[in-house]
């Protein structure tokens, strides 16, 4: 009888004992992938997100009516390094060409942005500022190493005042200035310190923020006086006051609270006749440091200033975009770029204690932001509003659209273009098109205001992916693979999360109706069959848009490895979206 | 969720309200079972292009029996099913599924005059788990409550030892909790044939 009792008190306790049994923990992303595929995989809109290894194996599933995904590796590496990856898919069906060419119908839309566009364009406005930027890349790359080698040698700091934006240092020809005075100014863009190259210059214009110089040696017909106070006041009403208003105020090491603009045919002359690009103007931090003492930069103008480009008429004949109308229509998003490189470099010398000047690709994406953020304020209009060709091309809007956003607006088409051997870690053309877009993204996403955001990206000590993974508190890498995906799934793909929208643009409305893009969103993608691997190579920072489709009811497996077989690299990561 | 426990607790509420034979099953009898059979996989857990497209298979349990009232008891018990996954091979997983878990419910005899046979139903809760293993490694669902219903006769052998064949349907949610992916969730239903040794203290 004590047996039963205690076998009867077994029983009843084995219930509660039993029922606390719980689950294995799982952990191989290729037995989760497995067994989510066999419970029906992906729904429309959700994506798998994987990385390295991880990602070398993806079952995808038809289900009941077919279903389309894409694929998007992103390589988080230095934009030097390059990975070749091959994709092979076994039961895949390649989907039908180009899925990202802007929905039927858009072909047959005026272009809006056609007539102006062309005259600016030529041969193609893409490739013909693409090719500037690699002459400007050149420069910029020079410009920051020197730049950084002043920085070295601590030339621009005297010890009293460290962090400041105090008067440190009067450039005594530009300090206290009248129009009509002449000055003189080095224009030297190869060198920071040595062989000056000096011209001289007429102050044309005053205004409380800043200063108008004109090189004597520009061309006949160019820019009036009138010209050159509109740009000054311009200044002081809309561009200093949102630029600053977001990143902070330059340093004033010359004490007059003003910036100087150096509108100068040596600028023009970066751009020799017959090239196919520009240089629009340029910022040169060696400005900022002292030109005497042991450590000093002779070459130093010792002033916050920018160099502007002028309009030449006779060389406007044969190249359009030397014509007054042109270089008007273009100087103030200039003028707002590159003041954005002037408080950027100068607030991390003499305010921020900088260990190093901005990463030229995040320091161009500032820049552009700038120019974005002009336009807004021009407009009325603002981030976050999804913006399509209906408010931009408004008639009272137009104006603003050419001057200060378009050139955004295209440069990132053609990173749709070419973005196979594109990489948001550089600053040619596409990818300062990339490199505005992802920093726009960043800011959508931060849940912090522009003001905010953009602040505290721009007042930073270390730079680049570092400098975004402290402002953001995560992986600005994570963010980049996320935002790939964004530049495809947004306004296009139903039902995805919010880290697969782009929350200020509707590119796939604005961008087929720019005249370069012939009507189609311009974005480059590949498809997939499952007849034979595919290789791609990415570049750091690159990205690339693989779609492939299932048959209904069937299943397919998609295998990425390096190129010879291997095991991708943890830095790759793979986004596998369903899109339908 | 409410529904499938509810429906078996009102199947146990009938047979608890049904007249009770003065059978063999009195108040304090402890008795313990083995059982072993077949299991035909379901609905969607068997559908063809579907989730897992499972298969036949067996389920073995063993199962403790606390007399409550005369022709009535109580179980409990632990029960493992395994069937084939015809879907598995093609996304590199093992080609078989594991199905565990408790099982708590009563038994009721039936109070027909069949000589020498007592037919039995029996309904109850489960608490189970679906079990899928592949890259070296067994995932499993979150533990799902489902229900269990049966019926059978029992056949005295010899002393406390008796036969208890019967057949079984039972049902429950199997949600995965993925780590990385999106949540997913499948009903496992199978239907047994079995047949079970009790011995009576």
């Amino acid at each position: 009888m004590s047996i039963k009792r205690k076998l009867a008190a077994s029983l009843v306790a084995a219930a509660p004992v039993l029922a606390g049994c719980d689950t294995d923990t799982p952990t191989a992303p290729g037995l989760e992938l497995s067994v989510h595929s066999l419970l029906g995989g992906l729904e429309p809109g959700e994506a798998y997100v994987l990385a390295g290894a991880d990602a070398g194996f993806l079952p995808l599933v038809g289900g009941v009516n077919g279903a389309e995904y894409l694929i998007v590796p992103f390589y988080s590496a230095e934009a030097d390094e390059r990975i070749e990856i091959a994709l092979r898919g076994d039961g895949v069906t390649a989907s039908a060409p180009l899925l990202a060419r802007a929905d039927g119908a858009e072909d047959d839309r005026p272009q809006v942005f056609g007539p102006t566009l062309a005259v600016r364009t030529g041969p193609g406005l893409g490739r013909m500022v693409a090719a500037s930027d690699r002459a400007h890349e050149e420069l910029r790359i020079r410009m920051r190493r020197e730049t950084m080698e002043l920085m070295r040698r601590g030339g621009p700091r005297p010890l009293s005042l460290p962090r400041s934006i105090t008067p440190r240092h009067a450039n005594l020809a530009l300090s206290d200035v009248s129009v009509g005075d002449l000055v003189t100014l080095n224009v030297q863009a190869d060198l920071p310190c040595d062989n000056p190259v000096y011209r001289v210059g007429r102050v044309v214009a005053i205004s409380e923020r800043a200063i108008i110089v004109a090189d004597t040696l520009n061309p006949e017909g160019g820019f009036t006086e009138s010209h050159y106070q509109h740009f000054a006041s311009e200044f002081d009403a809309l561009v200093h006051p949102t630029v600053t208003g977001t990143f902070g105020e330059p340093s004033d090491i010359d004490g007059n609270g003003k910036v100087v603009m150096f509108f100068t045919s040596a600028v023009n002359d970066l751009t020799p006749p017959g090239s196919n690009g520009i240089v629009l103007g340029f910022f040169y931090a060696r400005d900022l440091f002292a030109s005497d003492g042991d450590d000093g930069c002779p070459g130093s103008n010792e002033t916050e200033m920018f160099y502007m480009l002028v309009p030449d008429p006779e060389r406007a004949v044969y190249e359009p975009i030397f014509s007054v109308e042109e270089v008007e229509l273009l100087t103030m998003g200039v003028v707002a770029h590159e003041y954005q490189h002037l408080i950027n470099a100068s607030r991390r010398i003499y305010v921020n204690d900088a260990e190093t000047l901005e990463e030229i690709w995040l320091d161009e994406a500032l820049s552009h932001v700038a120019e974005e953020l002009v336009f807004y304020e021009v407009t009325g209009l603002g981030p976050r509003q999804d913006l399509g060709v209906e408010q931009i091309a408004r008639e009272d809007r137009l104006d603003a659209t050419y001057r200060y956003i378009l050139d955004n607006l295209v440069r990132y088409g053609i990173f749709l273009e070419e973005i196979d051997n594109a990489s948001l870690f550089e600053y040619d053309l596409a990818g300062r098109g990339a490199s505005w877009s992802f920093l726009r993204y960043l800011a959508d996403r931060s849940g912090e205001t522009d003001d905010e955001f953009f602040y505290d990206v721009a007042n930073a000590r270390n730079s680049g992916l570092a400098n975004l993974n402290r402002v953001l508190g995560g992986s600005a890498s994570e963010m980049a693979r996320d935002w790939a995906v964004s530049v495809y799934a947004d306004n296009h793909v139903a039902g995805i999360p919010e880290e697969y929208r782009q929350p200020s643009w509707n590119f796939r409305s604005i961008l087929p109706r720019i005249s370069l893009f012939s009507g189609q969103f311009p974005l480059s993608d590949r498809a997939l069959g499952s007849d034979r691997a595919m290789n791609l190579g990415l570049k750091g920072g690159g990205t690339a848009m693989i779609r492939v489709s299932v048959d209904q009811a069937s299943r397919a497996i998609l295998e990425a490895t390096e190129h010879r077989g291997g095991e991708l690299p943890a830095s790759l990561m793979l986004t596998v979206l369903r899109t339908r | 969720m409410r529904n499938r426990i509810a429906a078996p607790l009102a199947f146990c509420a009938v047979m608890l309200a049904a007249p009770a034979p003065l059978a063999a099953q009195l108040p304090g009898a402890l008795s313990v079972e083995a059982r072993l059979g077949g299991a035909f996989a379901t609905g969607d857990f068997a559908a063809s292009g579907r989730a897992f497209e499972a298969g036949s298979g067996y389920a073995a349990s063993v199962n403790g029996r606390l007399g409550l009232f005369p022709g009535l008891e109580f179980y409990v018990g632990y029960e493992r099913a395994q069937m084939p996954c015809d879907a598995c091979a093609a996304t590199q997983l093992d080609d078989t599924l594991v199905d565990d878990g408790i099982g708590v419910g009563a038994i009721l005899e039936l109070p027909l005059d069949l000589p020498g046979l007592s037919p039995w139903v029996r309904a109850g809760l489960v608490r189970r788990q679906l079990r899928i293993s592949g890259f070296g490694e067994t995932m499993a669902s979150k533990p799902g409550i489902g229900f269990d219903l049966g019926a059978g006769i029992t056949l005295p052998l010899s002393g406390p030892i008796k036969l208890t064949p019967g057949v079984r349907y039972l049902n429950y949610p199997a949600e995965f909790d993925f780590q990385l992916l999106p949540d997913r969730s499948i009903d496992v239903s199978h239907f047994g044939v079995d047949v079970g040794l009790a011995y009576q203290f």
